[in-house]
């Protein structure tokens, strides 16, 4: 477990390193892992989606897969939020000389929730359309890969997170498909009122 | 509300609006445009999102915590939810007053946004009321 530990912080050490010595990446970059705008450009991305399928058919599975994309964001939340109150890993800047980009957050590294939010999202968007849900991995990626960067998180924090956004979503992917005929109906509603 | 969440639903609400005028403009729903022109609708949306974006993040430091001045994953959430909700209404209702005489003889009761292609919402959702009424 040590070797482990000491690899990871190794990793966010070698990606540290690099900043200050490239100043225009790095205000981008500052920008990008800011808590408002991967947030605020993902959700939009699902708000666009729900009304943009071009047939009734591929409408309905945009909207399933924006559906299951809220839930499990707000599920993966929730998760990293218990696990949170039972396992605190101290922040990189604590127990390392690291160069930050963001300000000093005071919770928990492990599990990383901008990881688990992003990757929820990007594996519920996949079913409905692939290429959106790629796209959306690579942000989640970019995004969190920033945040080790920035120095406030270890790369093991990042796949933690990302690994319970990935089952969270598959879970949620589940148990809609055992809740039928209950999506349909909520869709069906929507539909009648012109909202869906 | 704070100076940072007011600028954020109001970055998020106009974000809004013109993802709503891109997704509409891609799937034809032209009851909920407000330019006649889909390409030119889209085209404008995008530049709402991206002056939307560039606006917040220039207009003042927005990498600070929740204790000074940021916001919480809350509030993040909650204000985002808002802005998103008040974006789809000003879009809904703003559109049936612009286009208010586009597809006046639609009388079609086809249920969902595949009505919104051609006629505004309002109509819709009036032919929506009016079908459940005399069905009751």
């Amino acid at each position: 477990m040590d070797a482990v530990l000491r690899a990871d912080a190794a990793v966010l050490l070698w990606l540290n390193q690099w900043v200050g010595h490239f100043p225009a990446w790095d205000a981008v970059l500052e920008v990008f892992i800011s808590d408002y705008f991967a947030p605020s450009a993902l959700s939009l991305c699902l708000l666009g989606m729900w009304f943009a399928g071009r047939d009734a058919r591929e409408r309905d599975r945009y909207q399933r897969a924006t559906i299951r994309a809220m839930i499990a964001l707000g599920l993966a939340s929730l998760a990293v939020l218990i696990i949170n109150q039972h396992l605190f890993r101290a922040r990189p800047f604590i127990d390392h000389e690291v160069t930050l980009l963001f300000y000093r957050p005071t919770d928990s590294s492990f599990p990383a929730n901008p990881a688990a939010v992003a990757f929820a999202m990007a594996s519920g968007i996949w079913e409905g359309n692939a290429r959106v849900g790629l796209i959306f991995a690579i942000f989640a990626t970019v995004w969190s890969v920033g945040r080790v960067y920035a120095g406030v998180f270890y790369p093991l924090d990042i796949l933690g997170g990302a690994a319970i956004g990935i089952t969270i979503s598959y879970l949620v992917g589940r148990a809609l498909r055992l809740l039928e005929p209950l999506p349909t109906i909520v869709l069906r509603v929507a539909g009648m009122l012109h909202l869906a | 509300m704070s100076a940072m969440g007011h600028d954020f639903f109001l970055m998020n609400f106009v974000a809004g609006l013109g993802v709503l005028q891109m997704a509409a403009s891609y799937a034809s729903l032209r009851g909920m445009l407000f330019l006649r022109h889909r390409p030119l609708s889209g085209i404008l949306g995008f530049l709402a999102v991206v002056g939307a974006f560039l606006w917040f993040f220039i207009s003042g430091p927005r990498n600070l915590p929740d204790t000074s001045g940021g916001l919480s994953g809350n509030e993040d959430a909650w204000l985002f939810c808002a802005a998103g909700a008040c974006a789809i209404l000003f879009t809904l209702a703003a559109t049936s007053i612009l286009n208010y005489r586009m597809g006046r003889e639609y009388a079609s009761r086809r249920p969902g946004l595949e009505a919104l292609q051609h006629t505004t919402f309002y109509r819709a959702f009036l032919s929506a009321m009016r079908g459940l009424w005399t069905r009751s």
